[in-house]
């Protein structure tokens, strides 16, 4: 490549990557997680790791990790490889898919150059699309997932499953066992246990700790090892219940937001950031990449490899409620869960421009949210920082419409 | 309450100044924003006090809102465009009561606000990055029309035959405008069609907060523009009605508001 090129690539990246990193909060030690984010997308020294990517959160870890493999979370939300991915993906396709292929073009992060073949879950338009575009850089291992949520379609999806270990063994000459999978599993449980602790935090009615980093912490762990990432993370919620004894109670809360819809990753961190800033707190999320990635636990019968398949499958994909499902009646009431748990004043509806699905299901959760007495604001946008100004104007009215409501029920 | 209360809404275009005592407006001021928005304020200001007959001292709160809020420097405090366009409506709806939907055409934004029956922000939806719907529109479009904004409506009225203007970028637009002239369409044809291709992206966004029996008020510059006014009630099937001081909602908003904060001190 020429180096001139790949100075410019090097540079950027780390400069958006670099900005994010500052702009977090640092009165809560975050430096486990920002050297995670660092490790990964500022170092460009090959490694000996091995990846096997995935897109959406539907693949479970488990199986990639029982393999000897690191699973790498494709979906990205860095600008740059968005902006170049731009070439080559059409300009209406969300900036996920585009960040994705733009990494995969620029062929200069490890992670993705050590990326030996990618399982792709067949679920919204832009990332079933997408999975040409990078056939051209790695081996696709497509999976249909069916996108009913009855009983048969269960069945059905846990058959797909096997067939994709299957395929997987063949493909890295390596053979799952009983014992590497149930390690796998107990070692995600440990983290899933952690980051379930963590987002209670922000249910208290004086939170020690801000929404942004909670999403920040909890999206890490798609490039953290599983391990170090529950330690860091137990740490954590250490030291919030260090500062929950000595909290005073404020004289004034501030108002509670929930965020729905679209993913947000790391480094678009732009809403919650823009959200806390202009006094807001950030009570939960449902974004698969953070308020959903890590919520619900593996439970197996047993730990025969077929409960085992069977646990995951329940988990990653029956129990998902991404939009992309014939079903929202149990996204609804993971929502209603949600609000009750953190009492949300306000529900800011985040919809990644091009991502059909999340917006296609606003009017269903905009009539839930009036059904609920909760104001919500639809806010379009993708990781570019030129609206910010925009989204600053409607996310102030927001917040003061939450505070004058307070005021007019007492 | 008998002290003065000062609004400032410094818009994209003009900054705008209520002055209001015993919830009643005493003098509106409104001046090109320009590049120094302190010293337009300031000269305001001087007007203000003077044709008052009081000091500045008399004032006892000032708020700002609009976009260059945070600049202004002269006030005690601010609040969003949002909140002060639902508090204004207070003073500014015509029959005292309060509306239910306020469609606000400034400069460069248009915002649909639904208000609950206290006059509280129910909800609201603002045109996105784009200048289509918004006051700047319909600038541009009379420049080229060799005529001016307050004269828009006047021609419009007299249409027989409107013009259809598609392009929702203001940039677009001007082409196509010119196409239209090159074709010998009457300045009134074009206008019209330029007032129901706003009504129609304006109305899109309020539809949804509109119903039966809910009454519509207009404010901002927008609302001054009967054309663009007439357009928007056929495009909604509604009733619109013109707000009084239509281009100073917003600061008389705020100037409510800095009564209602000096009160709370």
């Amino acid at each position: 490549m020429q180096e001139k090129l790949k100075e410019r690539y090097t540079r950027n990246i780390q400069r958006v990557v670099g900005t994010t990193i500052s702009n977090m909060d640092d009165t809560t030690d975050l430096s486990y997680y920002n050297s995670t984010y660092q490790n990964a997308f500022c170092n460009f020294e090959a490694t000996d790791k091995k990846y096997i990517g995935t897109y959406c959160i539907m693949i479970p870890d488990e199986i990639i990790y029982a393999l000897g493999y690191i699973p790498l979370r494709l979906c990205s939300g860095h600008q740059i490889p968005a902006l170049i991915g731009e070439e080559i993906i059409p300009r209406d396709a969300c900036p996920v898919v585009k960040a994705t292929a733009g990494f995969h073009s620029m062929k200069i992060l490890p992670m993705y150059n050590q990326c030996e073949l990618a399982i792709m879950p067949m679920t919204c338009e832009a990332k079933r699309k997408s999975t040409e575009v990078l056939a051209k850089h790695l081996p696709i291992i497509p999976v249909p997932i069916n996108m009913s949520k009855s009983n048969a379609a269960f069945e059905d999806t846990v058959l797909t499953i096997r067939g994709l270990v299957k395929t997987l063994e063949k493909q890295t000459n390596v053979k799952i066992s009983k014992k590497r999978l149930k390690q796998a599993c107990l070692d995600i449980n440990g983290a899933q246990r952690q980051a379930y602790l963590l987002q209670e935090k922000l249910y208290s009615k004086n939170p020690q700790i801000k929404g942004s980093q909670v999403m920040y912490a909890i999206n890490s762990f798609c490039y953290a090892n599983p391990n170090e990432w529950e330690n860091a993370t137990s740490k954590l919620i250490q030291e919030i219940e260090e500062k929950e004894i000595l909290a005073k109670e404020p004289k004034r809360t501030k108002p509670r937001v929930f965020i729905a819809g679209s993913p947000i990753s790391f480094p678009n961190f732009k809403l919650p950031l823009l959200l806390e800033d202009l006094g807001a707190q950030i009570v939960g999320d449902e974004s698969c990449l953070s308020g959903r990635l890590l919520y619900d636990p593996v439970i197996p019968n047993d730990y025969s490899l077929n409960s085992m398949i069977r646990a995951l499958t329940a988990r990653y994909i029956s129990a998902c409620t991404c939009p992309v499902f014939d079903n929202i009646e149990d996204r609804l009431y993971s929502l209603q869960n949600k609000m009750e748990l953190s009492k949300a004043e306000g529900i800011i509806y985040h919809v990644l421009r091009g991502c059909i699905p999340y917006d296609f299901e606003l009017a269903a959760v905009e009539e839930f949210a009036k059904k609920m007495d909760i104001p919500l604001l639809r806010v379009e946008t993708d990781f570019s920082q030129e609206d910010i100004e925009q989204v600053k104007i409607r996310f102030e009215a927001f917040i003061e419409m939450i505070e004058f409501r307070r005021k007019s029920n007492g | 309450m008998d002290k003065y209360y000062l609004g400032i809404d410094g818009g994209s275009t003009y900054i705008k100044a209520a002055l209001i005592k015993n919830n009643e407006v005493v003098i509106t001021k409104v001046l090109p924003t320009g590049i120094d928005n302190d010293a337009t304020v300031e000269k305001m200001l001087k007007e203000i006090t003077k044709e008052a007959g009081i000091s500045q001292s008399d004032i006892a709160y000032m708020t700002a809102t609009g976009y260059s809020r945070r600049s202004i420097s002269v006030v005690d405090d601010t609040i969003s465009e949002i909140t002060a366009h639902a508090y204004g409506t207070r003073l500014t709806s015509t029959d005292g009561n309060i509306p239910s939907v306020v469609i606000d055409i400034g400069g460069q934004d248009s915002k649909i606000i639904a208000l609950d029956e206290n006059g509280g922000v129910k909800n609201f939806v603002m045109n996105d990055k784009c200048a289509a719907g918004t006051g700047k529109f319909i600038e541009v479009i009379a420049a080229i029309l060799e005529t001016t904004i307050d004269r828009v409506a006047e021609y419009s009225a007299k249409s027989v035959s409107p013009c259809q203007i598609n392009s929702t970028c203001v940039v677009f637009a001007q082409t196509e405008i010119i196409s239209l002239i090159a074709q010998k369409k009457s300045r009134e044809d074009i206008l019209c069609g330029m007032h129901i291709s706003m009504a129609t992206r304006i109305s899109k966004l309020a539809r949804r907060y509109v119903g039966k029996g809910k009454k519509v008020l207009m404010t901002g510059g927008g609302a001054l523009n009967d054309g663009l006014r007439l357009a928007i009630e056929d495009a909604l099937m509604c009733d619109v009605a013109k707000a009084n001081y239509p281009q100073f909602n917003g600061a008389i908003g705020a100037a409510l508001i800095a009564a209602e904060q000096k009160e709370k001190l």
